[in-house]
């Protein structure tokens, strides 16, 4: 099995579970009172926005669970008056951690531009946990400018690695480009690469590879391989090295990656031809 | 013990809310099994067609379509008694006598009465949805 970076493993279940909140699931929640609040916050997504908006912020004014109010927020994404994303920041702008978090991710799927330029702020003043789920937000809305510009003005290298990353997850290849222009191929810009892959990406990647000054830049242009699945690459660069260390790494990579090009490759030893 | 008290508060608010918003609560499903299906005012101004499973002589699916909503997979051919055109309100208070216990079938009853026309709907949920945990 190809190994997966754990990013894009939790956008899938973010997206997954996103999605989810469309639908009831009753064995979810264990309290009765609580899956028939579910049902009917769920009920208000067809209503009609003005009169679906303060049944909702009542929810989220009274003492509900979070998963009830986590749902109401999902509502009020979903509705496309002013004051439903004014609420929305509201909440996401709040003290309540979790609560604040989800708020901002709704607010990605909502999608509303107003909303998602409401949430540079938030990005600007808040702690890991918001930025996180800001980007998160980004993500989910495909609003790679938004965070192009966290990458380009990131001021230490955990953000800029955070949002490269993420611009690799929205396989945002020419924007990842665009930032090597001015710090040249970094690990984190590398490893970004191969979260988004394609021949392109495939191509540069063996191009880093091969004209790398460092053993990091190498290693990072090896795990960006792996990470794309691209054990076409590291065969080929197997096939072209005459580096008993470096043919040694390489083959430990193809093993790693699970490759059929491995079969190939003992077949080649067998018959007496290393190549 | 705080569940069940819960419960019967919330069935006696929408009892209340029934009561005194519908006129003449005479509408009713036959027991038979089978597929029923009536139409009534939809709350997009057009008429919303709802169709209920009838097993065992009891409901155990409930579906709507309409004009702008299709609310679950559901093949439009199915074979179904029809039931005729029924005052929204009628049929709000027989969907609304299956919303407990809590379950699938009441998310169903839920969702279709939230379909239906007038200010019904929106009272019932605001009911469900003040209840105290």
């Amino acid at each position: 099995m190809t190994i997966r970076p754990k990013l894009i493993v939790a956008t899938v279940a973010l997206l997954a579970m996103s999605a989810s909140l469309a639908q009831t699931d009753v064995s979810a929640a264990e309290d009765p009172t609580e899956v028939l609040k579910i049902a009917a916050l769920e009920a208000l997504i067809s209503a009609p926005p003005e009169r679906a908006l303060p049944l909702v912020i009542k929810v989220l004014d009274a003492d509900n669970t979070d998963e009830v109010k986590e749902r109401a927020l999902f509502v009020l994404s979903q509705i496309d008056l002013p004051e439903a994303q004014a609420r929305l920041l509201d909440v996401a702008r709040s003290g309540d951690s979790e609560l604040s978090s989800e708020a901002v991710r709704m607010i990605g799927i909502g999608g509303n531009a107003e909303a998602l330029a409401g949430l540079q702020d938030l990005y600007s003043s808040g702690d890991e946990n918001r930025r996180e789920a800001v980007l998160q937000a980004y993500m989910i809305a495909g609003d790679v400018d938004a965070v192009f510009a966290i990458a380009e003005n990131a001021s230490d290298a955990d953000e800029f690695g955070n949002a490269v990353e993420m611009l690799g997850v929205m396989g945002a290849v020419d924007k990842l480009q665009a930032l090597s222009e001015s710090s040249g191929f970094t690990e984190e810009l590398i490893q970004a690469l191969g979260i988004a892959g394609g021949d392109d990406v495939n191509a540069t990647l063996m191009e880093i590879y091969r004209s790398a000054d460092t053993d990091d830049i190498r290693h990072a242009a090896l795990e960006g391989m792996l990470i794309s699945g691209y054990d076409d690459g590291v065969l080929a660069l197997y096939k072209e090295s005459t580096d008993a260390r470096e043919k040694r790494d390489l083959l430990q990579m193809l093993a790693i990656m699970d490759s059929d090009a491995m079969m190939e490759v003992i077949d080649a030893a067998l018959e007496g031809g290393d190549q | 013990m705080k569940t069940a008290i819960r419960l019967v508060l919330i069935a006696l608010f929408t009892a209340a809310v029934i009561t005194s918003e519908s006129h003449g609560a005479n509408f009713n499903v036959p027991a038979d099994d089978g597929w029923y299906t009536w139409q009534v005012d939809a709350s997009d101004g057009g008429e919303l067609q709802v169709y209920a499973l009838i097993e065992s002589g009891r409901p155990s699916k409930f579906r709507v379509r309409g004009g702008s909503v299709c609310y679950s997979s559901f093949k439009s051919n199915v074979e179904a008694t029809d039931l005729g055109m029924v005052e929204a309100d009628e049929s709000i208070g027989w969907l609304q006598g299956f919303i407990l216990p809590a379950g699938d079938l009441s998310s169903d009853a839920i969702i279709a009465i939230s379909l239906h026309a007038g200010d019904l709907p929106f009272e019932i949920i605001d009911q469900i949805l003040s209840a105290k945990n």
